[in-house]
């Protein structure tokens, strides 16, 4: 092997426990495939089993700590199916407000915490200041403390009605634990007109410092799959409904709703990723391939909007119009999951509003009666995308069977594949451009992967790692997250 | 597989009041029973709870026995059956944690039974022989 | 900015939850960034090893680790950071006591693997994740798990304990100030208190007849939630949380681990429970009806030790039972 050949950026980080991509070249070393690889395992779906039901949903919102509500609700939703109850409607309306609380935090953590250094702070700063507190600097003290209070008005929501914010508990089988009294909702109402306000402007900064800038990598980083998300009456929802996939041309395909994901969905097992892969049963697994062939779909917020006719409240839906008579729909573009997520932003601000001027809140009515245990399915989409609990409870109120299928699983191919086509531009004979490990890294950010879903595991925003093979199979390149080096 | 040259290490807690005088009694009734049992003296079973257990066993007990007044007769009047539910919940937890529950047991002796007392030394010595040793310290890596 | 202190953060196998408990004291970090340089947090900045394989050893005045110790990856990170550091802090239930994922010592890796990958939904071609793989473009290693579930001090040596899943605004409101200003002891974060001792609902340690699922018995408020006959692991559960579980009415499942001074969570509730089940007259009860009552409580296993199995005595499955 040609030494001179051999570009070895140091290991700049050796933090794969999470998430680390591979890359090998060909011949005339140009990208042959590139490979993401989720090195951990827990073992929720065995471990679950022997568990007393009800405890469920606080065991699984351990699967991951950045959308516990998300976890927790599927769980407690699986549990109503399993012991056959409908929850009072005040019940799961304070599911919805709460849930909407952790959506509204988690998806404004995403951008300003996670994503929007690399648009707001820039790619090209230096990576101490690629961060929040970067972020802070240039948008301002006073926004900057906005942002934060923003943020912890979400986790107050979620806190109020479930004792933390990481973690709460709020779900039983057949209803909630706790509803909310006068003060508490007058301050929630109180809130969320701020909310709304609040998340008008982050999609403002969204047009002007990322649609404007980035109109050329909108455009060109692009994968033609199908979108899958769930709908209530057409319209947008996380936790109600039925899930709806649509194909790549955005005509309806299928929709499923309780145990019925078996017939539309199926997991693919790769031996060298503790990553599961999803893909539609009908199609079939096709590899990591796009197009309508492909049993591939995608999740999260722009499978969610894909998949949806509208939104549930006025000013998202205005929003939504106005996405879709840019982009067309469906939108393919992995950037304008960005879009997507902000547009969700308001539609979950406005619903916090909806539902705290509602004082059946305050009611006592939040628990109906079980009857006798059995199979229940729960499903709820996460700030991620669609998550699917499937439990059997035994006569004695124990779990007997566990499955999971949690969002970033979903988008697990879809990820890989964003990857591999930014690699595949970006190097060119050998020679990786400075802005490879940005776009590989943009194009995963876009998803906002969360590899402790996927894994049932680690942590959400990952360190990346990459490393790069030649033809002969020998390390080419290291390259990790910590852009800021390889120039 | 009972192992031929092993001998088990086995705690036994002795309730003052009742079991304590049965291991006295067999003593000068010169009882035989193995000398495999190391007691420890309890003013009731009650005094025994699951962690005393728990570190017996991290500490190389093989078996861990328990004994109290017969059911009514506790000097602390629930004390026995305090106890009684504290085994049956450690015994559970030993079973799931893949440890034969067997190596723990429960045993009503009066100041009476110098006789039984010496016979249920000897039982559990001999289950105890017949599960083998318990090794918790062996490190894995 | 060369008189602040350095500090880092880093995650094992963890939730995330832990990372997120720390944006939690919301304006908050801003007083800790002003005392603080953070010179490491891959999850919220960009990380890079080599600046801490350059690093001095000890060079970094405070290191927080979350999460347990899962693989072999986890492991030689943490024994880098604790030669890079002067002092490592536990941070969270996972990395202080074992955490919710010591539920899987219940098992064996392989019992997990297999059944995790031959659920109802997955391609039933045999196929499972490998350490080493051939792709056809070349090899591809995936890491090997660790026998079992680890806390972080199994591996390395641990200064400072901070139990929580995760750790709470309050807790951190006390903890950030008392570490950056150096003055804190290997325990003193763990409270010696227990979640009854905090908890807003008195408790007034009833007989309890029998234990209850929670959808089963309709709740009183103000009333103790054990003491109502729902398995509430307060009685052994250290209380520098203040409660918040039973403050909003849901029995508190036990997240902090034992209090101070206590080994055993699951040992330490089986007592406390074992004193309380049962009927007033129970003198009368048979050695069955006693046997019925204890069976209510439905996998003490489990629900004693959910946080903290790793730390107890035993620590894991054991092969004792079949032979
Ligand atoms: S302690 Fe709890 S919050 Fe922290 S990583 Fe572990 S499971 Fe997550
Ligand atoms: S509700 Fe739980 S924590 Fe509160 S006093 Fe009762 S047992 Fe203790
Ligand atoms: S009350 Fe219990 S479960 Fe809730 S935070 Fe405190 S220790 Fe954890
Ligand atoms: S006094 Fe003997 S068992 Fe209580």
């Amino acid at each position: 092997m040609n030494k001179d050949n051999k570009i070895e950026i140091d290991p700049i980080t050796r933090l794969e426990g999470h998430g680390k991509i591979t890359i090998f070249l060909d011949e005339e070393k140009n990208v042959d495939n590139a490979y993401l690889q989720v090195p951990e395992f827990k073992g929720f779906e065995k471990f679950c089993n022997g568990r007393r039901a009800e405890d469920m949903p606080n065991i699984t919102s351990r699967i991951c700590g950045v959308c516990p509500v998300a976890h927790h609700l599927a769980s407690t939703k699986a549990l109503d199916d399993a012991y056959g109850v409908t929850p009072p409607e005040p019940a799961l309306k304070l599911r919805e407000l709460i849930y909407n609380g952790y959506i509204y935090a988690d998806h404004l953590l995403h951008f300003y915490f996670l994503a929007s250094p690399d648009f707001l702070v820039g790619v090209d700063a230096p990576r101490e200041s690629r961060n929040i507190l970067g972020v802070i600097e240039k948008v301002g003290l006073d926004i900057g403390k906005d942002v934060i209070k923003q943020r912890a008005n979400g986790q107050k929501i979620i806190r109020t009605l479930g004792g933390k914010a990481v973690h709460p508990c709020f779900g039983i089988p057949g209803g909630v634990t706790k509803s909310l009294n006068r003060e508490e909702r007058e301050m929630i109402l109180d809130m969320s007109e701020s909310m709304v306000e609040f998340s008008k402007f982050t999609l403002d900064i969204f047009k002007d410092k990322v649609l404007k800038q980035y109109s050329q990598p909108i455009e060109e980083d692009r994968l033609e799959v199908y979108s899958m998300g769930l709908v209530e009456d057409g319209k947008l929802s996380h936790t109600g409904g039925e899930v709806n996939i649509v194909d790549p041309t955005g005509k309806y395909f299928a929709s499923f709703s309780g145990t019925d994901y078996l017939d539309v969905i199926r997991e693919h097992v790769e031996p060298w990723s503790y990553m599961k892969f999803p893909y539609l049963k009908e199609v079939g697994w096709k590899g990591f391939t796009e197009g309508q062939d492909s049993g591939v779909y995608r999740v999260g917020p722009l499978g969610r909007l894909n998949a949806s006719k509208s939104m549930k409240t006025p000013i998202a839906q205005k929003e939504f119009e106005e996405m879709f008579d840019i982009l067309g729909k469906p939108v393919h573009s992995t950037l304008a999951y960005h879009w997507a997520r902000l547009i969700e932003v308001i539609q979950s601000a406005e619903l916090v509003k909806e539902l705290a001027e509602d004082d059946t809140l305050e009611s006592d009515e939040i628990r109906a009666e079980t009857g006798e245990p059995g199979r229940g399915v729960g499903i709820v989409e996460a700030a991620r995308g669609t998550l699917i609990h499937d439990y059997v409870v035994d006569e004695g109120g124990l779990i007997e069977d566990v499955n999971l299928i949690v969002a970033t699983n979903h988008n697990a191919a879809p990820i890989s594949m964003s990857v591999t086509d930014a690699a595949r531009k970006y190097v060119d004979g050998g020679d990786v451009k400075p802005g490879m490990l940005n776009s590989v890294e943009r194009a995963f950010r876009a998803y906002d992967p969360c590899l402790a879903c996927a894994t049932h595991s680690a942590m959400g925003e990952t360190p990346l790692e990459v490393t790069i093979y030649d033809s002969k199979n020998c390390k080419y390149k290291k390259v990790t997250q910590g852009l800021g080096d390889n120039r | 597989m009972a192992d031929n040259g092993f001998e088990p290490k086995i705690i036994v807690f002795l309730c003052n009041w009742c079991s304590y005088g049965g291991g006295d009694l067999a003593g000068v009734n010169r009882e035989q029973y193995p000398t495999n049992v190391l007691g420890i003296k309890v003013m009731c079973s009650s005094r025994v709870s699951p962690e005393h257990i728990m570190e017996s066993f991290n500490d190389g007990a093989d078996g861990v026995l328990i004994t109290g007044c017969h059911p009514g007769d506790c000097h602390y009047i629930d004390g026995n059956y305090k106890t009684f539910r504290k085994i049956g919940l450690i015994s559970k937890m030993l079973e799931d944690l893949g440890i034969n529950p067997k190596r723990l047991r429960l045993e009503w002796i009066s100041s009476a039974e110098g006789g039984k007392f010496a016979q249920v030394m000897r039982e559990m010595t001999e289950q105890i022989r017949g599960l083998g040793p318990l090794d918790l310290k062996e490190e894995v890596e | 900015m060369s008189d602040k202190l350095k500090i880092g953060f880093y995650w094992c196998a963890a939730c995330g939850g832990c990372e997120i408990s720390v944006l939690d004291i919301d304006d908050m970090i801003l007083d800790v960034v002003e005392k603080a340089e953070i010179v490491f947090w891959p999850c919220a900045m960009d990380p890079k090893y080599e600046d801490v394989e350059k690093m001095d050893d000890g060079e970094m005045d405070i290191v927080f680790v979350n999460g347990s110790i899962r693989s072999d990856e986890n492991h030689e990170m943490v024994k880098l950071l604790r030669q890079k550091a002067k002092k490592v802090v536990a941070y969270g239930s996972c990395s202080s006591i074992g955490g919710l994922f010591g539920l899987g010592n219940l098992y064996d890796n392989d019992e997990l693997m297999e059944y995790g990958y031959n659920t109802p939904s997955t391609d039933k071609d045999g196929v499972m994740p490998l350490d080493d793989n051939m792709v056809p473009e070349g090899d591809l290693h995936l890491p090997g798990l660790t026998h079992h579930v680890r806390p972080l001090d199994e591996v390395i040596d641990v200064d400072v304990y901070l139990p929580g899943c995760p750790p709470l605004p309050n807790q951190l409101e006390e903890a950030f100030p008392a570490l950056l200003s150096g003055e804190v002891g290997k325990y003193d974060l763990i409270s010696q208190k227990s979640v009854c001792d905090v908890c807003p609902l008195e408790r007034e340690e009833k007989k309890i007849p029998r234990l209850y699922p929670i959808q089963e018995k309709k709740l009183e408020a103000e009333e103790c939630i054990l003491d109502q006959g729902v398995l509430c692991m307060g009685p052994a559960t250290s209380g520098m949380c203040d409660g918040p579980c039973p403050e909003v009415g849901h029995p508190c499942i036990g997240c902090n681990g034992p209090v101070r001074g206590v080994k055993d969570q699951g040992a330490r509730m089986a007592s406390a429970l074992g004193s309380v089940l049962g009927a007033e007259g129970e003198e009368r009860m048979d050695e069955d009806e006693i046997s019925e009552v204890v069976k209510s409580v439905r996998d003490p296993t489990g629900s004693f030790y959910r946080f903290s199995l790793p730390t107890s005595y035993l620590r894991y499955k054991r092969r004792d039972l079949h032979e």
